[in-house]
């Protein structure tokens, strides 16, 4: 199963970089999402 | 002299002319399906306020859409930090309620398969004191009005983007320093 990807900016270069998340930044990005509520009109 | 907002072909435009142009692309990210944006340097000491325009929708499923501000591409993630309020409105069957939070991102708008617009305008993100936040956001249920701040006193340089359901997001987000 593929992972979820993130991109990352350097807006005083302009370049930007796609990657795959690591295994680590997967499970801080679902910590990240158990920690932020659903807006309650979503 | 060129007079702005008219200008003829050839004319070249003086200092004092460019140094009122109101405001000026600091970042930029298009979208094509990734799950989360870090956007670093698009703050700097250049300008106080900045226009954050959202372009966003998923390629199936809805949810909320989250913005932490970031140093050196570590976003700030302290519960309680981004304090905000706001009433949306539903359409074309209208149904209206007051939201608010104090959670750990701004979460101010949300987006499905058809496109949300949402704008904020962060003041002093670059200074270390507290950020506020005006903004609106509209798709195709429902338009909303949001206003709130990020209490930390940290000086920002970035922004992160994610949502509340890991959805590939498409579209872009655009950055402009507003001058003074």
């Amino acid at each position: 199963m593929e992972k979820p990807t993130k991109i990352v900016v350097d807006c005083l270069t302009g370049i930007a970089e796609t990657t795959e998340m690591t295994d680590e930044e997967l499970a801080e990005h679902e910590a990240n999402i158990a920690d932020s509520p659903s807006l309650s009109f979503e | 002299m060129a007079t702005p907002p008219t200008f003829s072909v050839g004319a070249t435009l003086t200092a004092a002319q460019m140094n009122q142009i109101g405001m000026w692309k600091t970042g930029s990210v298009t979208l094509t399906g990734q799950t989360t944006a870090q956007l670093n340097n698009c703050f700097t000491s250049d300008f106080d306020k900045y226009k954050v325009i959202y372009n966003i929708r998923s390629g199936s499923g809805s949810a909320s859409l989250y913005t932490r501000l970031s140093v050196g591409g570590v976003p700030n993630s302290t519960a309680g930090s981004y304090i905000y309020g706001g009433r949306y409105v539903g359409f074309p069957t209208v149904g209206a309620a007051d939201f608010n939070g104090a959670d750990p991102q701004f979460g101010f708008s949300f987006f499905s398969t058809s496109p949300t617009a949402a704008e904020i305008v962060l003041t002093n993100p670059y200074s270390a004191i507290p950020t506020p936040m005006s903004g609106t956001f509209m798709n195709v249920n429902a338009g909303c009005f949001v206003g709130g701040y990020h209490n930390q006193s940290t000086a920002y340089d970035g922004l992160y983007i994610y949502n509340s359901s890991s959805l590939a997001m498409y579209g872009s987000v655009t950055i402009l320093g507003i001058r003074n």
